[in-house]
């Protein structure tokens, strides 16, 4: 756009009109001041980082952010903790504490390690003593080698506490006692060794609580989480990868001041909770309860190849002795990011079929008569790339299949199609299979987008 | 007049200073919205671009370590609920941001607002835009400005702005008031003496103040005002000499008939003296009434010709039988020179004869005994010039101008309506003919009358 005859025309008007007013927009533009304690803060630890110095954000967890404020002293004014790197060193993590002091920011202690990848970060109180530690994780890069540094403030200087290598970790309050406790998963991938270590408080220090060899011949440990694993009981799930692309989840409870496995595969069993690819345990059904995924596989595609067959994820809980509780299934379709609970009219009637030469978009959902094998549509999801949806739209429309727009935005349309009836059914299999349709409503509720990991 | 004319210059100033307004705030936000946008899409599309494999959070930490020390802009990072994931400042306040220029990221394009944030009462530019990870969205790159100072410097600038407007319009109400008072007051004088005018003071004039169209009208005006004085004059003039006319023969008339009355008509003679001189004095009233009839009718231009062929020799020649007795008896020699072939127009005798009537009576009036008249006539390129001329006492060059003019009559002392020569001319021109006076004051007067001839084929 040429305004160059509006820029002559201003300037000619705030000559003429005699003031001093010469101020060009791009000299206006300015952050919003909404965030004024935000920027100051910004500002005072700007001032005091080395020349050319960066702020870095952990990548775990995912609340993790470059600045934090916590309060470190426990004298009720949070402290701001910032993370940075320096220009002349890359394999070099700083750390920079900054505290109030009537109203300013002032310098408290910086230090910095060498790392290059600042892996976590988190403030809890580990010690009991009711200040919080900080615990930074640092790593070399991905897949290499971290290593866990827990620091307190102690009048005002912060006290390494602890060095501890690590591939995951998890803080949490694994033995209820209402303080947290710091679980470190070592894998050593030369010698095929895996400990799981627990830290926690022992008068007011940090001592380790129990240690725990693991599956050293595992590829790695992937997460490790501590959660409720039963109503009353607290568990740590520790996702494993094994072989190509297999996984399992390990569940660890504390028990009589021991750890203990209730899901160990007793001899030679098939592990419980063995799954041909990774899922993480999480609590799917947001009732506060963790829940261990595993793949199931549909009926009828026992002849497919492993990669061809289109898994249920089921989730399961603990059921509070040796085996697991079904709780709900799962589509998840990671290609193209739906996903689609099972609705539980449907359990054990129902199989899923996709193409993955011809329609790679396209997942269907059957009523599956296990007795015949027949297959009876019941629904079909569809990612249509965008540029091609309104010409999909309007085949449908002529087709006058009806289909739920599930999600618009993003680079595919994802759509419900519902089923055109089949011909021939017998009277009892139509009233089974018109039970199990889903109304647009139903379809809605059991839809959501995969939520990717961030 | 001026309130109308203030309300137009205001209108016009408004609407100029809305323009001026709506130029500077497109100037300033149009500019600095382009340079956002400009940023935002070029980091984002830099950021999607090297940093494809990156997820979310890793692309966070890239933008942040990315962000210069000099950024004036906030940059924020949010995923795709909306939520905070980081601001350049470094912090996650976890707060769900879901202002248009989000929601139009999120559908994937490049968002815009200018307004307010949910969170505070500042007014905010704002561009936000897709990122994305292996060909979906994952996120929003916002940065975000405050429009505030954009705002006030639009203000301040249309302020001073409307400093300038109301200098204006002060400046162009003093100018148009003076303006107004130079046409204004003129035509107020003008109207002033009008009114003087229409009461009857002819005296009155308008003053010329300036030397423009108003000023033009007062000197027309005043043109005008002299020119009916003067006519006032001459009508006033008029009347006291027909007046006068009128009461000489009717006083005559009287003298002789309480004269008749009181002598008892018993001497004869006296009786017929008397009587003829009543029946003569009688004879100039009726003539002065039908002059001013005749005269009213030309100036109603009732008059209608009764145009025939004749000759001008028979009618001359005839006058000049009439005239010869009263000419010998003021011994005064009367001449008449004509041409032997005939001199045929086309007209109404009584009233041609009426004109030379009219002009020997003039002549014989106003030649002294031992004078001369002479009346010649002479054909000259189709037209018939008639000249009368005499050695009587002239006529003032001042007054020559005037003498064919209505109720004009010089500063003779004898008898007359004036009209007589108004009169003539009428009717030479009503013959399509021309009338012309000319004279030395104490040597003699010569009156040219010129009228077509008939064209002769129509003869037979």
């Amino acid at each position: 756009m040429n305004k160059s005859w509006l820029r002559s025309a201003i300037l000619f008007a705030l000559l003429t009109s005699g003031c001093g007013l010469v101020e060009t927009p791009n000299e206006l533009m300015r952050a919003p001041s909404s965030d004024s304690d935000q920027k100051s803060i910004n500002q005072a630890i700007m001032q005091y980082l080395p020349a050319g110095s960066q702020l870095t954000v952990p990548l775990n967890p995912d609340e993790s952010s470059a600045v934090s404020l916590r309060d470190l002293d426990a004298d009720g004014i949070p402290e701001a903790v910032a993370f940075y790197k320096t220009e002349k060193n890359d394999y070099e993590i700083g750390v920079l504490i900054l505290t109030q002091n009537k109203g300013h920011w002032e310098k408290l202690t910086s230090f910095s390690n060498i790392g290059n990848r600042l892996d976590f970060v988190q403030f809890v109180d580990l010690t009991g003593d009711s200040q919080l530690e900080i615990l930074i994780g640092l790593g070399g890069g991905d897949d290499l080698n971290k290593e866990l540094s827990i620091y307190s403030l102690v009048q005002g200087r912060l006290q390494e506490q602890m060095k501890l290598p690590y591939s995951v970790l998890a803080v949490g309050d694994l033995d209820q006692d209402g303080k947290a406790e710091l679980a470190v998963i070592v894998h050593d991938h030369d010698k095929l060794v895996s400990t799981l270590h627990l830290y926690g408080a022992v008068d007011q220090k940090i001592a380790k609580l129990a240690e725990q060899t693991l599956d050293g011949h595992v590829n790695g440990y992937d997460q490790a989480v501590i959660g409720k694993a039963s109503p009353d009981k607290n568990g740590l799930f520790i996702e494993a990868g094994l072989g190509a692309h297999s996984a399992s989840t390990d569940l660890w409870i504390w028990e009589d001041g021991k750890l203990r496995n209730p899901l160990a595969k007793i001899n030679n069993e098939m592990e419980l909770t063995f799954k041909p690819y990774p899922l993480f345990s999480e609590d799917i059904n947001q009732d506060g309860l963790i829940e261990i995924g595993i793949h199931t596989q549909p009926p009828g595609t026992e002849d497919l190849p492993m990669y061809a067959i289109p898994w249920i994820a089921s989730y399961f809980q603990w059921d509070g002795k040796d085996g697991l509780a079904h709780v709900e299934d799962h589509y998840q379709n990671y290609d193209y990011g739906l996903d689609f609970r099972i609705p539980d009219k449907w359990a054990g009637k129902f199989t899923v079929a996709t193409e993955p030469q011809n329609e790679p978009q396209m997942t269907t959902f059957y009523y599956y008569l296990e007795a015949t094998g027949e297959k009876l549509p019941l629904l079909t999801l569809q990612a249509v790339p965008q540029q091609e949806w309104s010409k999909a739209a309007e085949k449908w429309e002529q087709q006058q299949r009806s289909y739920v727009i599930l999600k618009e935005g993003g680079k595919t349309v994802h759509v419900a199609i519902q089923p055109e009836m089949p011909s021939k059914m017998s009277a009892s299999t139509r009233e089974a299979y018109s039970s199990m349709l889903l109304s647009t409503e139903e379809i809605r509720q059991f839809y959501r987008p995969l939520q990717m990991p961030l | 007049m001026i309130i109308h004319f203030g309300l137009i210059l205001l209108l016009i100033v408004l609407l100029l200073e809305g323009l001026f307004y709506w130029a500077v705030h497109t100037y300033y936000f149009g500019t600095a919205t382009e340079a956002l946008v400009t940023r935002t899409e070029t980091f984002t599309t830099f950021i999607n671009k090297y940093t494809a494999d990156y997820n979310l959070k890793r692309k966070t930490r890239y933008i942040l370590e990315s962000i210069q020390p000099d950024e004036y802009a906030k940059i924020e990072v949010l995923d795709v609920n909306g939520k905070l994931i980081l601001n350049s400042y470094g912090f996650q306040t976890g707060e769900i941001i879901r202002t248009p220029d989000v929601e139009e990221a999120l559908l994937g394009k490049t968002g815009l607002y200018i307004g307010k944030t949910p969170q505070s009462r500042e007014r905010v530019i704002a561009v936000s835009d897709t990122l994305t990870h292996a060909g979906d969205y994952v996120g929003v790159l916002r940065y975000s400005i405050s429009a505030e100072p954009l705002y006030h410097a639009v203000n301040r600038i249309a302020l001073y702005g409307a400093g300038v407007g109301i200098v204006v319009i002060l400046l162009a109400m003093m100018l148009s008031l003076i303006i107004a008072k130079r046409i204004v007051d003129p035509i107020e004088d003008l109207t002033k003496a009008a009114i003087q005018m229409a009461k009857g003071n002819y005296s009155v004039r308008a003053a010329k103040r300036f030397d423009d169209e108003v000023g033009t009208l007062a000197d027309t005006f005043n043109y005008m005002a002299a020119e009916i004085g003067k006519n006032e004059k001459l009508k006033n003039d008029f009347i006291s000499s027909v007046s006068h006319e009128l009461r000489t023969p009717l006083t005559s008339i009287k003298g002789w008939g309480e004269t008749l009355i009181s002598g008892g008509l018993k001497d004869q003679e006296e009786t017929m003296l008397g009587l003829e001189v009543i029946s003569k004095e009688t004879d100039r009233l009726i003539g002065l009434v039908e002059d001013l009839l005749d005269f009213s009718k030309f100036q109603s231009a009732e008059i209608k010709l009764c145009q025939e062929r004749m000759d001008m020799r028979e009618l001359l020649e005839d006058l000049y039988v009439q005239f010869t007795i009263p000419a010998q008896e003021k011994q005064i020699a009367l001449r008449l020179e004509l041409p032997d072939n005939p001199l045929t127009v086309m007209g109404d005798p009584n009233r041609l004869k009426q004109v030379f009537v009219n002009l020997l009576d003039n002549a014989l009036k106003f030649t002294p005994p031992s004078g001369k008249i002479s009346v010649s006539a002479s054909d000259q390129n189709g037209r018939l010039t008639i000249l009368v001329s005499d050695t009587g006492e002239g006529i003032a060059p001042e007054d020559l101008a005037y003498v064919t003019g209505k109720f004009y009559k010089g500063r003779s002392k004898l008898s007359g309506s004036g009209l007589g020569l108004a009169i003539c001319k009428e009717i030479v021109q009503l013959h399509t003919g021309r009338f012309a006076v000319s004279s030395i004051l104490g040597k003699g007067t010569t009156i040219t009358v010129e009228l077509p001839l008939a064209p002769s084929t129509k003869k037979g």
